[in-house]
């Protein structure tokens, strides 16, 4: 009886395995690409950048590139979070600043051409090679501001700004911190007495970068801190806006990519630096994101000014970094107090 | 105790059964039927999304190769080369007489257009083509690495593909043509080769979205299926309800994809998996009641017949069980009636018997009364008759002694010899009693004389003959034998006297016992000892007398002797 249960048993399983079985097409497993034409991009980029990046990095390579997109911190983080077996192999995107904190990510990697390299934008030991440069720079609101009022950093601390600035908040955004780091660089005086000054102007900090120029188009603020490229962007859009670089100079902070140390496709990760780096994607950096190339042998943009024009000067990556900690705090305090 | 388990393992077993025999082809068939409906669905399903799949492939293999061959066409075209290179510009008309007769079985099909080098649009069939593509990027630098036909997909402007030709100058590309196949073309190009509610998707090589049949608005499922691709799990996973088929057009690396509605939805499998679970389980119910019922209609008798034997084991044989119907278990019951019947006859028979015996030995020990203190007077009277000198009183008086003292003797069973002893001290005493009135011989065998009979067996017969044989006062002759007769020992004493009445006779060999005051009474005792010896056949026998007058009586004894056998 029992014997003749267990037969029972049996073929009814087998029955329904047999008609749930997922008929997995094995000509389908075929079109998959092999391991070793995989990469695995992180990225901070927008779509609009690395898109056509990947796309043609596929076409040129047949590498078939996984792109996993994210705000920079959470995605260092993810790496780190991964530990002695990464799932990614190249960091594509945020400052250096970012990656310099998160050095022991990554392995060093000497793309070909870097000599051609404009100044200043080689990084020490290679472990990074930078992709675009981004000048921080100061906006307007071309209907309630003439252009001849303001002039450089040291507005930010005119009180007739008095909550009037639009400035992201720099424990969110990387950008504005480094803009506040050029700031304080800029200006003479105590760090943390310009600090108390510029945070009593500037009031309530705005959330996220990407509002800047929205909240100075819009007229919610006059005069706003923000990357070269958004900017640029924004006038090119239609909005409102003006761009003063400060007399003062400004930073010139690149952003780049990174090899991650034990990638999984190493040599697809190093193929991909390299092409990031050429003289085809520098050239596109300048004609379609309205960033400036890494390079000397790919010009910027006719209209722009120069290096030289803007007083560029050596952004203090070290000192920032080590900065950063008790800047947020002391930022946190005073923003704070500023607000009821 | 013993019923209710009887009942439990019964029931289960009967149960068991039914289940076994209601369920498990149900169950086969009910899987077998599932199974063999949702293959065939499903592999009908598979090759016409195949059929569909390898028919839009080719539609679009054809496409490129005929695009291929036309730009090819174009790229040989001298007007062309020269309106490239602006020797031949302000020619406007001609270069596009050209290009129109060069494309115009594809007219429909694609659009074409010519770029300079540096990628500027110069001459195009429609006006959706670029104005400019760049040089060191993309296509036009693909194409001019390689020789021959590039495809590239793009996703600007919904999607659409491109197949540029770079066409050689002296140095490096003179110019490129260009044939796009933008959503129209598709959508052309494949009405008709497929399915309504199937959707088509082209991918490019990498798998980018080029173009989607207008039906499918999902803009997210093209990087939804490359996740699945990358990952290595099956393309169903990227949607619901949909099975996903695709092909890889192997000249340009693009591939189609067929998005089919799942021909089963799974609400509807779920739907059959409850009918059939429904059947089954209402199967199953069926299959209990009837074996609860049809073991209940067996058992009842069973049970009946079971409590019988019980009563009949503790010593009821008036137990009956009652018979209804003619089955087998009816018959079984109408068995055990008769047996019950027949024990309770054997039973009775055997106490009558037990009591006939002890009646006969009490007979035996009132016969034995005293016999010591009668045995005293008579040697007393022995010899009171010798010394008054009446010879005969001593006699009888030693004779009746010695009768009494073989009498008195506990052996039941005696040799014919002592038997034959006590029978002539009677004949002695009755010859006294009645001189003249009979006389007696004796012929027996010598070798019969130590055969054993039982004891005072003869004396009542030939007291019998003695006293009824000659009642009316005649002289007789009586006579005793013992002879052999195989086996056995046939024992005859014949008189010729008057013989029994009739009524007597057939009053004996009814068995009726002694009439009061007829006498006979030593013939029944003889009669009753014989049976309960040697059986109810053997009892005494009347034998037709020879010469018609008397009786004759015939006992038959198996021949046994005693310790010591027939010479002692």
């Amino acid at each position: 009886m029992k014997r003749r249960f267990f037969f029972f048993l049996c073929t009814l399983f087998l029955f329904l395995s047999a008609c749930t079985a997922p008929q997995n097409d094995p000509s389908v497993a075929a079109l998959a690409p092999p391991e070793e034409q995989r990469l695995v991009v992180y990225t901070s980029h927008k779509e609009e950048v690395y898109g056509p990046i990947v796309k043609e990095f596929q076409e040129r390579t047949g590498i078939w590139v996984e792109v996993v997109t994210g705000g920079t911190g959470e995605l260092l983080e993810d790496i780190a979070a991964q530990g002695e077996v990464p799932e990614c192999d190249v960091m594509f995107g945020g400052g250096v600043e970012s990656l310099s904190a998160y050095a022991w990510l990554f392995e060093p990697y000497t793309c070909s051409g870097t000599e051609l390299l404009k100044p200043g934008l080689r990084p020490e030991g290679d472990l990074w090679t930078p992709f675009s440069a981004l000048p921080v720079v100061l906006i307007y609101n071309t209907k309630l501001v003439e252009p001849v009022e303001l002039t450089g950093w040291i507005d930010l601390l005119d009180g007739r700004w008095k909550g009037k600035i639009a400035f992201a908040d720099p424990a969110v955004s990387g950008s504005s911190y480094t803009a506040a780091v050029t700031l304080l660089s800029c200006l003479p005086g105590e760090t943390w007495e310009l600090l108390k000054y510029f945070t009593e102007n500037l009031g309530q900090p705005l959330a996220d970068s990407g509002d800047v120029v929205a909240a100075v188009s819009g007229g919610s603020k006059s005069i706003g801190v923000t990357l070269e490229e958004t900017a640029l962007k924004g006038i090119a859009q239609g909005e409102d806006i003006g761009v003063i670089y400060p007399a003062e100079g400004t930073s010139s902070v690149p952003d780049g990519s990174a090899l991650v140390a034990g990638a999984p496709h190493p040599d697809n990760a190093r193929a991909f630096l390299e092409f990031v780096q050429s003289t085809d994607v520098q050239a596109l950096v300048v004609s379609n994101f309205y960033r400036r190339s890494v390079r000397q042998d790919v010009a910027d943009r006719e209209e722009l000014p120069t290096e030289e024009e803007m007083g560029v000067f050596d952004y203090p990556v070290d000192w920032a970094s080590a900065l950063k900690e008790e800047f947020l705090l002391r930022w946190a305090d005073l923003v704070g107090e500023g607000t009821p | 105790m013993r019923g209710v388990g009887l009942r439990a393992s019964f029931r289960k077993k009967l149960l068991g059964s039914f289940l076994a025999v209601g369920l498990v082809p149900l169950v086969v068939c009910v899987g077998l039927i599932l199974g063999i409906f949702q293959t065939v669905l499903l592999r009908n399903s598979m090759e016409s999304a195949q059929s569909q799949i390898e028919a839009l492939t080719s539609d679009l293999g054809g496409l490129i190769a005929s695009c291929g061959d036309v730009l090819e066409e174009l790229g040989r075209e001298e007007l062309i080369l020269r309106a490239m290179t602006g020797r031949g510009r302000g020619n406007g008309t001609q270069v596009y007489n050209a290009l129109y007769s060069a494309a115009a079985p594809l007219l429909r099909e694609a659009d074409f257009a010519l770029y300079d080098a540096e990628g500027k649009l110069l001459y195009a069939i429609s006006n959706a083509v670029p104005r400019s593509l760049p040089a060191n990027w993309g296509i036009l630098a693909a194409a001019r690495e390689e020789e021959g036909l590039v495809c590239r997909g793009t996703d600007t402007g919904g999607g659409c593909m491109r197949m540029v030709q770079a066409i050689p100058g002296e140095e490096g590309a003179a110019g490129y043509v260009m044939a796009e196949l933008r959503e129209e073309h598709f959508r052309h190009l494949f009405q008709g080769s497929y399915v309504a509610g199937n959707d088509v998707l082209v991918l490019d090589p990498f798998w980018s979205q080029v173009y989607a049949s207008p039906t499918l608005q999902d803009s997210t499922l093209a990087p939804r299926l490359r996740a699945c691709l990358m990952e290595g799990r099956s393309l169903d996973e990227a949607g619901a309800d949909y099975t996903y088929h695709v092909l890889r057009e192997e000249e340009s690396g693009f591939c189609v994809l067929l998005r089919q509605p799942k021909p089963l939805a799974d609400g509807v499998m779920r739907l059959f998996y409850v009918v059939a679970g429904i059947s089954i389980l209402l199967c199953a119910a069926v299959c209990v009641q009837v074996a609860m019922r049809i073991s209940r209609q067996l058992f009842e008798p069973i049970r009946t017949l079971n409590s019988a034997m019980a009563a009949v084991e503790g010593g009821d044989l008036d137990t009956q069980v009652k018979v209804t119907g003619t089955d087998e278990i009816s018959q079984l019951s109408g068995r055990f009636n008769r047996m019950t019947q027949r024990l309770k006859a054997n039973l009775t028979q055997s106490i009558r018997q037990q009591q006939e015996l002890g009646d006969a030995q009490i007979r035996m020990m009132q016969a034995q009364l005293n016999p010591h203190f009668l045995y005293n007077t008579l040697d007393t009277l022995k010899w009171l008759g010798k010394i008054n000198g009446s010879q005969e009183v001593s006699t009888i008086s030693a004779d009746l002694a010695d009768i009494l003292r073989r009498s008195i003797s506990a052996e039941e069973f005696v040799a014919l010899r002592e038997e034959l002893a006590v029978l002539e001290r009677y004949v002695e005493i009755q010859t006294i009693r009645f001189p003249g009135k009979f006389d007696f011989s004796l012929r027996v065998e010598e070798h019969l004389l130590d055969a054993l009979v039982p004891k005072l067996m003869l004396q009542p017969l030939v007291e019998n003959a003695i006293i009824h044989g000659f009642e009316d006062g005649s002289h007789g002759h009586i006579t005793v034998e013992a002879v052999q007769s195989g086996e056995l020992m046939l024992l005859t004493v014949r008189d010729d006297g008057c013989g029994m009445s009739e009524e007597s006779l057939e009053r004996f060999l009814r068995r009726e016992g002694p009439q009061a005051g007829n006498g006979h009474l030593g013939l029944y005792n003889v009669d009753a000892i014989l049976r309960l010896h040697y059986g109810p056949d053997s009892g005494l026998r009347f034998l037709p007398p020879p010469g018609g007058r008397g009786t004759c009586i015939r006992v038959a004894l198996p021949i046994s002797y005693e310790k010591g056998g027939e010479g002692s």
